[in-house]
């Protein structure tokens, strides 16, 4: 589905995918945090390998979903999800914390670690996996293992992700790191179209509490053995003809509890739905704004990773043959996960399907032995918008038929998905244009040739700026201080014009104006690496010069640095797997500077600061990734300052 | 001065002014690539996202459960403090129905919170530079003046203590109208909170229901104006509500958000102020001439069943224009016939033309642009003291070379001036308190920017234009951004504040070059015609720049040989003989500048 980066997918078939499902169904059963099972994978081809399923059970109290009164979100531990944030902000994402809690519980407490260590060793493949809320522990079990082997140790290991109606268990930020990481495809999130267990997130607790209880209860029931029937291999009302009628409302969730607990949870799944689908269409109304920031509450939690609806379209009871959707956008993913839920009509009997909604969620072993992964019926909904529009025409008719359950949404869901591939057009070509900006490209020289100046270019200049510098009495950062000389001048220029451009794709990574994977992108990491390395100390330079005047409110540099050289820093940080550091060997400057300031610190202080920065300096000198030319070294400063300390 | 080529000017079109080119293909040429972008109408989205929420049926309730006058409730569910004005008495209304209540201007109404253009600091005298025909005042229906002054002082003891805390606000009817006025006196109270330095505050919603339109054009502009007040408005209308529907025309405009709703379920939002006249007139046309009170909990209960049933699957005929096909969905939701054509591609247009107009990146890049421009007049200055100082420079560009390097000079001086020209102007719009505290950020960089730009201008005013008296023709931007640096420092002033003891290294009045022009006149007056208050006026300038010099507020530039100043004194001495002996007189003899630093 995607292009392949450091991390290997694992290649998903039927076999596999049945074998995840009950292997999940019968781990709600035992007494273990989890069950396993080893399957051998591709058994006809030649390279066939080993898999081990790990497959989470479910935890089914209300506070295994919500520790809270809303929505149970806590942010998340960065040892353990170090790719969980948004890199240039430094933003960490949230997660659900009763689940993660449970999952922490599980690394340090059980086997887990040495099972997977082991499997790793011995070169088996690794699928994670589980229902509902067991499903929610598998997604945590692959980000920590994406995160942990193929991050961090590099161990190109295939790892595969399979859940059955799971909640949603990570916010927008999660969201937005699977998508950077290219991490997508190794989830396989199936849902039933009318399953409530994947949209029950989008309620806060508040909303929902009064029937929760009984609910997870009843889900509690099914999931347990305790009829005769082995109920996660084939209910009994699955045998019937007309199996709805059958189900036992009766026990635990009468007709007004599950239709209520319908109701609220669809409310908040619109609530969310229409407040994405809103802010993608570039508005201009902060209306919505406002009452989400003060008087509404707005779910944190979006989709991630590949989603697969099994859909039937409105006809309910029958065995008519189920169509699956793939879909990928995580904004898409959400407008479905709302829309689907929707009665289809007013007929409907609310009871009826507010029941259905509560049963769907124990329908996937059934509906992966009825139908099994049918790659056939496969869509990928990424150009499916172009046939949306299309009212006749042999295209649009092939695909209506071929996607009924897509065809039979409202118009209002197809706007709200239309909209979501404008937004992504959007991204892309705000990228397009910072790509042309960074460097020549063949395809574009005849079109604007000599008279465009791009960042690879001035980068060049202040190249020989430096290296001119050199070879005079000063270096390139005390001549851009005193600024003498014309070239002086130019090279201030020069750090304006960069500025220009760098401060507006900063701002465009901050509005999320930008594709998830902007910033990994090897090309930009490079060119900004380098723009840091030979700009900062011009800018820290021109900070010192200009703070002997009045505006000086005592700030250092390193208070005000710009966002233009925060981001890259924590780009190149990232791309690394370093952790984010404060000085750098491209604003050391800044801190040398600093410890020429009377009265800041004690002689002592400085000194051994002093020394500090010296180490850090040999450290990066020898640090073969950095480029030696790109980085001023601080030498006048450098020997300013002992002189100084000398002195002292 | 070799000045480098404007090769940057080119990358900035290529990088960021792709939209700008976009617009004019879509200007003349009909079958351009942009032309095929599908705009969606957002408001389709904010009404499902307000039907969905239980926000508006919440307000409605707290109405239905006031009892008196008003009332603040504290929702259980959402722990939300929602203020319910009861709706007015019957009599009232009927009143109200019978159009015996009409616009009154706001001259003297007790509504001074209310911002408009009039500058209130009344012990300002500069303010009344501002021609009187810019002064505009509103109007607004009578019943809203007299409504809100029945409830008006007890009203502010509960705003007063939701300065902090999130606060609905809201009223039926005309109680709608003292709704309003409430929640516009908040908004005022927290501007003011703001300009103090306060980050905590919450802003108000004020959610109305059947509220009729308030007032005129200036009223809205006064709203609309305001980017915090403007969006916190809320009006909930049943088409079938007559007092709601009661103004659909000029001069009455409408102001912040609508919610147009049906009993047969439908709902939808508007925002844009030129399609919810049309939509509101529909109504009342349809409307049978009832005096009643509307109830809207039946409208209401019907909200959140929309949510739970799917609607019709096609766009119908308008699949092709799907922003045209938006705006018909949300004039069907409310039952309004698509005879609004005319308005819809109207809207269409200007949406287009908006955003792709609309570059959220601009004021960045312009920010930038600006700092480059003031380097290259740093720059100049520098390079020009051997000439005289940059002032001096500018005068004489005698020779080719200097020409040349001006014509650079005066493009950025041009960008300039039109960047803080518009910024000065935008910002004096703002109510005095919440401007204040906006302008701080970047009053540094005005400063700066005054300083060294208006001497240039000094030298067109006399030298290109050949005029006198530049301080009292001094273009206005310049006024108000050397008030607002003064009102700055009056504020941050701290008693123990440092006295400068180095050479200021830009000259601190920027008009200290006109008074040097004026002294040269005033000189030539002199010795041509003996003039005795040019003697007094030369006397005033000795000692003004005196003055400056202890205070150490003048450049060292000022005396560099061949300076407009020196150029003055060296005439003057002549004229006055050596024997004359002012404070400054000595100062000059004594050449004690040379150790001005």
């Amino acid at each position: 589905m995607e292009v392949e980066r450091e991390s290997v997918k694992l290649l998903l078939n039927d076999e596999l995918i049945k074998a995840a499902c009950n292997l999940s169904m019968k781990a709600h059963n035992h007494n273990q945090d989890y069950l396993t099972n080893t399957k051998k994978h591709n058994a006809s081809s030649s390279s066939s390998t080993q898999i081990l399923i790990i497959a989470f059970k479910g935890s089914l109290d209300v506070d295994d979903f919500y520790h809270d009164d809303h929505f149970g979100e806590t942010t998340v531990d960065c040892s353990l999800f170090p790719s969980l944030r948004r890199v240039g902000e430094a933003q960490l994402a949230k997660v659900n914390g009763s689940i993660l809690k449970i999952f922490q519980d599980i690394l340090n407490n059980s086997g887990f670690i040495s099972e997977v260590e082991k499997a790793v060793k011995e070169d088996k493949k690794i699928l994670f996996t589980g229902h509902s809320s067991g499903g929610a522990k598998a997604s945590l079990a692959t980000l920590w293992m994406l995160d942990e082997y193929t991050r961090k140790r590099k161990i190109r290991h295939p790892i595969g992700c399979v859940t059955f109606g799971s909640p949603l268990i990570g916010d927008r930020t999660v969201s937005h790191a699977v998508r950077r990481e290219k991490w997508a495809g190794h989830f396989t999130h199936f849902v039933m179209e009318h399953d409530i267990v994947p949209r029950m997130m989008l309620a806060p607790k508040t909303s929902i509490q009064e029937h929760l209880s009984d609910i997870l209860k009843f889900f509690q029931q099914k999931v347990k053995p305790n009829t005769t029937q082995k109920s996660h291999k084939f209910p009994k009302f699955f045998n019937k003809k007309t199996p709805v009628r059958t189900i036992d409302h009766d026990q635990l969730v009468d007709d007004n509890q599950a239709v209520t607990f319908f109701e609220n949870v669809l409310y908040n799944a619109s609530t969310v739905a229409n407040h994405d689908a809103f802010d993608l269409m570039e508005p201009t109304n902060s209306l919505k704004d406002k009452l989400s920031a003060d008087f509404v509450k707005v779910s944190p939690y979006r989709p991630f990773g590949t989603y697969v609806f099994c859909t039937r379209g409105d006809d309910l009871g029958s065995s008519s043959p189920r169509q699956q959707l793939v879909v990928e956008n995580p904004n898409s993913v959400l407008q479905l996960l709302f829309y689907f839920l929707q009665l289809p009509n007013e007929d409907q009997d609310l009871a009826k399907f507010a029941h259905e909604s509560l049963n769907a969620n124990f329908r996937y072993e059934e509906e992966l032995n009825n139908n099994g992964l049918q790659l056939v019926k496969m869509v990928d909904l990424k150009h499916l918008n172009d046939h949306l529009l299309t009212s006749d025409g042999t295209t649009g008719d092939t695909v209506r038929t071929s996607n009924k359950a897509l065809f039979e949404l409202t118009a209002s869901a197809k706007w709200c998905l239309l909209a979501v591939e404008e937004a992504e057009k959007r991204k892309l070509k705000n990228m397009d244009q910072i790509k042309k900006s960074m460097r020549k490209y063949k395809s574009n020289e005849s079109e604007y040739t000599t008279k465009i100046k791009i960042i690879e270019d001035m980068l060049d200049e202040m190249h020989k700026y430096k290296e001119k510098a050199r070879h005079g009495t000063t270096d390139y950062y005390e001549a851009f201080k005193l600024q003498d000389e014309h070239v002086d001048f130019e090279a201030n220029v020069s750090r304006l014009e960069q500025a220009k451009i760098w401060d507006v794709i900063v701002e465009m990574v901050v509005r999320k104006d930008l594709p998830d994977e902007f910033e990994v992108w090897d090309e930009l990491v490079v060119l900004a690496t380098q723009f840091r390395r030979l700009y900062e100390p011009s800018d820290i330079a021109n900070y010192y010069r200009h703070s002997k005047g009045d505006d000086n409110k005592g700030l250092s540099y390193l208070e005000v640095r710009p966002k233009r050289y925060k981001f890259p820093q924590r780009w190149y940080e990232h791309a690394n797997v370093m952790g984010f550091e404060l000085l750098s060997e491209s604003n050391f400057v800044a801190e040398i500077e600093e410890l020429m300031i009377p009265k800041k610190k004690t002689v002592e202080e400085a000194r051994k600061d002093f020394e500090d920065i010296k180490d850090k300096v040999q450290m990066w000198k020898s640090d073969e990734k950095i480029a030696y030319e790109d980085v001023f070294w601080g030498e006048s400063v450098l020997s300013k300052l002992q002189e100084k300390l000398a002195e002292a | 001065m070799h000045v480098p080529k404007q090769y940057y000017k080119s990358l900035n079109s290529i990088i960021f002014n792709i939209n700008k080119k976009n617009t004019q293909v879509q200007f003349f040429g009909k079958k351009s690539r942009t032309m095929n972008k599908i705009i969606f109408s957002s408001e389709l989205e904010l009404g499902k996202f307000l039907g969905s929420t239980d926000v508006i049926p919440d307000a409605y309730q707290a109405i239905l459960e006031t009892t008196l006058p008003f009332k603040l409730h504290t929702n259980r569910r959402s722990g939300i403090d929602v203020l319910a004005v009861k709706s007015c008495s019957h009599d009232y209304t009927t009143q109200f129905l019978k159009g015996e209540l009409n616009l009154v201007p706001s001259e003297n109404l007790q509504v001074d919170f209310i911002p408009t253009k009039v500058k209130s600091s009344a012990s300002n005298n500069e303010a009344d530079s501002i021609p009187a025909k810019e002064k505009s005042l509103f109007s607004i229906n009578k019943a809203v003046v007299e409504l809100f002054q029945q409830l008006s002082d007890d009203l502010k003891e509960e705003e007063k203590k939701h300065i902090n805390t999130p606060l609905i606000i809201t009223g039926l009817g005309l109680g709608g109208y003292v709704a309003i006025l409430s929640a516009m006196r908040l908004h005022h109270a927290i501007d003011v909170e703001e300009s103090d330095g306060s980050k905590n505050t919450k802003r108000p919603i004020c959610i109305t229901f059947g509220c009729p339109l308030v007032g005129d054009k200036a009223f809205k502009s006064a709203i609309d104006e305001r980017p915090q007040w403007k969006y916190s408005f809320l009006n909930v209308v049943a088409n079938k509500d007559p007092v709601a529907t009661f103004f659909s025309s000029d001069p009455y405009k409408p102001f912040g958000t609508f919610l147009f709703c049906t009993e047969s379920g439908g709902y939808t939002a508007f925002e844009d102020q030129d399609l919810i006249l049309p939509v509101l007139n529909a109504m009342k046309l349809s409307n049978p001439d009832h005096l009643h009170m509307y109830d809207y909990r039946s409208v209401l209960s019907t909200f959140k069943r929309k949510v739970l049933y799917r609607g019709v699957p096609e766009f119908g005929e308008l699949n092709l224009n799907l922003f045209k096909a938006g705006i018909t969905m949300q004039l069907r939701e409310v039952g309004v016939s698509d005879d609004m054509n005319d308005q819809i591609e109207k809207m269409e247009k200007q949406i287009k033309w908006s955003k792709s107009n609309k570059n959220a990146y601009e004021p960045t890049r312009k920010l930038n642009e600006m700092k480059i421009s003031l380097t290259y007049m740093e720059w100049y200055m520098k390079t020009r003291k051997s000439k005289g100082g940059y002032y001096d420079s500018y005068k004489n560009d005698e020779t080719i070379y200097e020409i040349k390097c001006q014509n650079e000079i005066v493009k950025h001086q041009r960008n300039l001036n039109l960047y803080w020209k518009t910024i000065v102007e935008d910002k004096d719009k703002m109510p005095q308190k919440e401007g204040a505290n906006l302008r701080k950020r970047w009053l540094y960089g005005g400063t700066n920017y005054r300083r060294i730009i208006e001497p240039l201008d000094i030298v067109r005013y006399y030298h290109k234009e050949k005029k006198v008296n530049y301080i009292e023709n001094r273009p206005n931007h310049y006024k108000l951004l050397e008030r607002w640096a003064d009102e700055d420092k009056n504020n941050t002033q701290n008693s123990s504040e440092k006295k400068r003891d180095k050479a200021a290294s830009l000259t601190e009045d920027s008009c200290f070059w006109a008074h040097v022009e004026e002294a040269l006149i005033s000189l030539k007056d002199l010795v041509n015609e003996g003039k005795n208050n040019a003697e007094k006026k030369l006397e005033e300038f000795e000692a003004y720049v005196m003055r400056a010099i202890n205070n150490y507020s003048v450049s060292p530039d000022i005396f560099l040989e061949g300076s407009s100043l020196m150029t003055w004194w060296n005439e003057y001495k002549a004229y006055k003989g050596t024997a004359y002996a002012s404070e400054f007189a000595r100062y000059m003899n004594n050449a004690s500048y040379d150790s001005y630093k």
